[in-house]
This record gives structure tokens, C-alpha cells and sequence, in this order.
């Protein structure tokens, strides 16, 4: 055991009537640790957990080992899942080691243990239908986007990928979103590769080019201007948005209420959720953006 | 097998471990990882009158075994509890124990007068931890006069046979506070809420700072244990429940030999929902391990020596007030 959680890896049978979908508590194995770009992504050996997340969907992990004093958990987005195989079914998350909780994640060594929560949240809504659809990613955030591309390719849908970063090495990306999409535009702020600028611009343009009825977007909590602004652009086109809101996470289970995000509950009535249960994926007409502060904690 | 059932005035608590007011969401995102009839009580988080939603108060930073956070979360108000909240907790075989917060006299007196009608509640909680719209500014907890008013009115409108608990705060004479909540009727005290603290920005942000904040977590136990040893030096007969980082069976039974008869746990399930449901396994196991029949036998037993503590309870006050 690296940390709090204990060993009983199952919730009990009687606590929850959707059980069988998770959230489960389990202690996953690092399976294999690879750099991409500035991030570090692993793939995480976890019971339960693969079957059903979904994209969208995040885990929390239990950073820091046993005689660490962090108190909290760490989100991740699930950026990959596969089934179970002959070592059980694996997780990718993608880690940015920009603070002590995702650098301790990210110099985990293969085969060591992690406690980690999930599937939890809300995942990406697909379309019913076989529609275009604009995927805009921003840094590490963008993870979860190319699973999602694989199941709206499934259901024929042409996906266009925009990925932005403010420097080529915090792309994450590229070469898949070249494998999974029918066009891919990339921009980061020094223009060290692709187009100057952020995301907004090429999503704007990807969007006339393509008529695409559907955009899904997902940015770190620094890079929230982006999000709204591409929302934005979506509702200007005349297109459905779905947004990836970040943010600051303690517990990732409902209890602590620190995540909270305004939105705009039933009847367009004000409201303020937490993002962890009703999120992280929004519907771009429901948040409250001007109302969404900035990230008010430092990298964690 | 020890038992754990313990006693709070007229309620009876199937365990001597219960969830902390604010930590453990509506019960439905807990339910998810445990079985909640295991607790002694479910403690919502603290219900305000009146929604209050608009505003973005809440957040929390880590600290080194803590978190700091803002005190005051968003509320969907009483009667979205009432509707949303409460009878959904009321069929999970579990005790609510509902706090109470306001910012005036009134609010914490329609809102206990409102859960009376309405039944079904095991116990309220009055969350001392709030400054009074037409106050002087001070924390209502940290002076006994408005202390005793808030607990003296909550006690008022609350039916007999139904607890009130009031969760006391840092500042002031703590002996004087106790002792005033308990003229005004407190049936238990509930020690301590987070003490106030803060972090300063270093780089933007600062806007989301406004208000009071308060430390949470593993870092409080000490202090807390410091506080309950020294509140059931001076009244043991007063009922005492602890919170404030109690992570482990061995944390709650700490807490017990200082002289609570209870436990919350709170911030320890930010780290591992199942936590307080293990604090009442282990605890089971620990008092199994020394022999005790019964969780009662062990409460104040930390004290069989208490100069050798380092502390002398005062001369008065040795009655229940």
C-alpha cells in the first residue's frame, strides 16, 4: 500500500444503486511511464475502472505515499482506456509536472502502486447522429480528446482536431490527432510550430471551412479565456458545444464543495455545482463563464 | 465485540463515529463508497435559511497536512434541503444530525423552528462559526454572550428529546464559552470548528480570497485534543464530540481517552471516501485488542493522571453548569 486508501478494493454491494458503473476505489499499478513532449503519460493497471470510463471522465489519485502530508486527491482526465488484457485492463493519464502532486505522479516508476478513485464526473455526450465534429484541445487537457475521436469515427462522424499550446513542447498530441482526424490545425503563442496565436482563431476558421455541427472543447484551468472564447466562436457558428472546465480538485468525490463552477441550472436559473459530480464536461451554454475565476490556487 | 453504541443526552448512536458538518456532501456521493448505516450520525453541511448561491466562496488550498478554505460554502437554503436532502438521508438507516448557520438571531430560530415541524431529525448542530449581519463584527462562537443567545434560541425552538449540539469556535475564554452555551441549554459541545487561518497569494488570485478561511485536516488534531482534554477537565459531565483531524481508530481514540464521547470525521475523506467508516472499524478492533466492553468505558480515561498533563481543571466548575 503506497498511501491512505485501504485495501478493500470493491465498494460494498449494498452502497449505491449504480455500483456496477463505478466510481470504484482501487489500487492500480503502474504499467509503463513514457515522456510526451513536456508531459509525462502513464498507463496505470487498474481493476474496474477501464470498462467504464468514458471520455470526459477523470480519476482521482492519491499522490504524495504514506507519509506524505497532502490531504488530497489529484484529478486527472482519462486520456486513454483498454480493456483488460493479460496484465487487466489499463488507464492512461497524461501528467503536467507542474507542481508536488502531478511531479510525485510523474516520477512514479513502473510497477509501483497508486490508490486511485474513478471512473468520476460526467463524460462527453456523443451525437446521435453521424455528424461533423471540431475537436479543440489546449496543452495536456487535450488527452482526452483522441479517445473521444475514436468513438465519433465509430460512429461516422469526420472529426477536425485543433490543438493549441503556448510552445510546441507543451503540445500534446500532434502525431495521433494526425492518425485520428480528417484535417488537424495547430497553434501555439511563440509560433514555434504551426499557426501564431491561440486556439480561437483556427477553430473559428476550421469551423467555417467544415459547417461542423459539433464542438468539444477541453483547456486547462490556466488557459480558461481560450475555452470561453472557442465556445463562443461554437455559438457564433451555430454549433453545440461541450467544454472540459478544469478545476482545482481536493477531494474529486462531491464532498469538499471547493470545485465549484456557476452555471446555469433548470430554467436558466442561476446556479453554482460542483465540478467534480456535474462536470467536468459542460455544455458551453450553461457556464456562467464571466463568473468563473481565475485559477485562484498555484499548481498542484 | 466492544460496543459502540454512545449517548448524546436523549439519542442513542448506533457508533461512536460520525461525518463532520460540510465534509460529506448531501450523503449521496458518500453513499457511493460506503454504508452509511455504519456511522453513529450523518452531519449535513451547515444549512442557512435562506439560499445562497450566487456567490463563489468556497475554495481551498493545500497545506502541509490541512487544507486552508473559505468558511462559508454555497447553500441551496433550507427548504431545497428539506425537499432535496433530508428525506432521501432519512431512509439510509442513518441518524442526520442537521447544522444550522445563519447570520442572524431569526435565521438560526425559523430554521430550528421549521426542522421541528418538520421531524425526523436526530439532532441539530449549531455552527457557531459565523459573524451576525447586525453584530459587532466578532465570530458569534468566540464570545459567550452571543453564543449562548444563538445555542439559547436554537434550544428554544427545537423540541424536547431532540439534541442540540453546539460546535464551538477558537477565539474568546474557551471555559467562559462553554460555559455559557451550556446555561443556554447545549445538550453536547462539538470541539472545534476550524480555526481561522489564511494564505496569501504570491501571484495573482487574490480576488477569490476575500473572506474569512479556516484550517481543516490532519494538522488540527493536537490542538484539538488539547481543547477536549481541557473542556472535560473542567465539566466531565458535559457530553464532548471531537473533529478535527481524526483520520485513523487510533486518532479517534486519542480523542476518547481526552474525554470525547464521540467523534466526526471530516477532511479525511477529501483523501479516502471510505475513511470514517474505517476510523469505526478500527476503533472496534483497538478497544477489542485492550479488553473494553464498551466505547464509554474508555471516555475521559486519558485523565487518570491529569497533573502529570500538565494540567489543572479550575477550582469551579467542576458540576455541569
Amino acid at each position: 500500500m503506497s498511501s491512505g486508501l485501504t485495501p478493500s478494493r470493491r465498494p460494498r454491494k449494498d452502497a449505491a444503486a449504480d455500483r456496477g458503473r463505478g466510481p470504484f476505489r482501487t489500487q492500480g499499478e503502474i504499467f509503463s511511464v513514457k515522456s510526451a513532449g513536456q508531459y509525462h503519460q502513464l498507463t496505470i493497471v487498474a481493476e474496474d475502472v477501464p470498462e467504464v470510463a468514458r471520455p470526459g471522465h477523470f480519476v482521482a489519485v492519491d499522490v504524495g505515499g504514506e507519509l506524505s502530508s497532502s490531504l488530497g486527491l489529484r484529478a486527472f482526465s482519462v486520456a486513454r482506456t483498454r480493456p483488460s488484457g493479460v496484465y487487466g485492463g489499463t488507464v492512461d493519464v497524461v501528467v503536467d509536472p507542474r507542481g508536488p502532486g502531478s511531479r510525485w505522479l510523474a516520477a512514479r516508476a513502473v510497477r509501483d502502486k497508486v490508490d486511485l478513485i474513478g471512473p468520476l464526473g460526467r463524460p462527453f455526450s456523443l451525437p446521435k447522429q453521424a455528424v461533423t465534429c471540431v475537436l479543440v484541445g489546449v496543452d495536456y487537457a487535450a488527452a482526452p480528446l483522441f479517445g473521444l475521436a475514436e468513438q465519433l469515427r465509430e460512429r461516422g462522424c469526420g472529426v477536425h482536431i485543433v490543438l493549441g499550446a503556448s510552445t510546441e513542447a507543451r503540445l500534446y498530441g500532434v502525431l495521433e490527432a494526425r492518425r485520428a482526424a480528417l484535417s488537424v490545425t495547430v497553434a501555439t503563442f511563440d509560433a514555434s510550430v504551426g499557426i501564431e496565436g491561440t486556439v480561437t482563431a483556427p477553430a473559428h476558421q476550421v469551423l467555417a471551412r467544415t459547417g461542423a455541427d459539433v464542438v468539444y472543447a477541453a483547456a486547462p484551468s490556466s488557459a480558461m479565456r481560450d475555452l470561453r472564447a472557442v465556445a463562443e466562436v461554437a455559438a457564433g457558428a451555430g454549433a453545440w458545444c461541450q467544454t472540459l472546465v478544469e478545476a482545482p480538485m481536493p477531494c474529486a468525490t462531491g464532498l469538499c464543495q471547493a470545485c465549484t463552477i456557476p452555471v446555469l441550472g433548470d430554467n436558466w436559473h442561476p446556479r453554482i455545482v460542483r465540478g467534480c459530480l456535474e462536470g467536468p464536461v459542460f455544455p458551453a451554454e450553461r457556464v456562467r463563464w464571466e463568473a468563473l475565476a481565475p485559477d485562484p490556487g498555484g499548481p498542484s | 465485540m466492544t460496543d459502540l453504541t454512545v449517548r448524546l443526552s436523549d439519542i442513542t448512536l448506533r457508533s461512536a463515529v460520525m461525518t463532520a458538518a460540510g465534509c460529506a456532501g448531501t450523503g449521496r456521493e458518500l453513499a457511493r463508497f460506503v454504508d452509511l448505516s455504519q456511522l453513529g450520525a450523518f452531519v449535513t453541511r451547515s444549512v442557512t435559511r435562506d439560499p445562497d448561491n450566487a456567490r463563489m466562496s468556497m475554495w481551498m488550498q493545500p497545506t502541509p497536512s490541512g487544507f486552508v478554505h473559505g468558511v462559508r460554502p454555497p447553500s441551496a437554503g433550507l427548504e431545497a434541503f428539506l425537499t432535496r436532502e433530508l428525506p432521501w438521508l432519512q431512509q439510509q438507516r442513518v441518524r442526520p444530525i442537521v447544522s444550522l448557520v445563519g447570520t442572524a438571531l431569526g435565521e438560526y430560530a425559523e430554521s430550528a423552528r421549521r426542522l421541528g415541524q418538520i421531524g425526523g431529525v436526530s439532532a441539530v448542530e449549531v455552527n457557531l462559526d459565523t459573524v451576525l449581519r447586525d453584530g459587532d463584527g466578532q465570530v458569534v462562537g468566540d464570545d459567550p454572550f452571543t453564543a449562548s443567545r444563538v445555542v439559547g434560541t436554537v434550544r428554544h425552538e427545537t423540541p424536547r428529546g431532540v439534541p442540540v449540539l453546539a460546535k464551538l469556535t477558537w477565539g474568546g475564554d474557551p471555559l467562559r464559552v462553554v460555559q455559557a452555551v451550556g446555561e443556554a441549554g447545549a445538550d453536547a459541545l462539538v470541539l472545534m470548528a476550524p480555526p481561522p487561518a489564511r494564505t496569501v497569494p504570491t501571484g495573482g488570485g487574490a480576488a477569490r480570497r476575500r473572506g474569512r478561511a479556516a484550517l481543516s485536516g490532519d494538522a488540527l488534531r493536537p490542538l484539538v485534543l488539547d481543547r477536549v482534554w481541557r473542556v472535560h477537565a473542567a465539566y466531565p459531565s458535559i457530553p464532548l464530540v471531537a473533529v478535527g483531524g481524526v483520520r485513523t481508530g487510533h486518532d479517534a481514540l486519542e480523542m476518547l481517552l481526552a474525554g470525547a464521547r464521540a467523534v466526526q470525521v471530516g477532511t479525511a475523506m477529501f483523501r479516502d471516501p471510505v475513511a470514517a467508516v474505517n476510523v469505526h472499524r478500527d476503533l472496534r478492533r483497538l478497544l477489542e485488542d485492550r479488553g473494553v466492553d464498551h466505547v464509554h468505558d474508555v471516555v475521559g480515561a486519558g485523565h487518570v493522571q491529569p497533573a502529570a498533563a500538565g494540567y489543572v481543571p479550575p477550582a469551579t466548575g467542576q458540576e455541569r453548569p
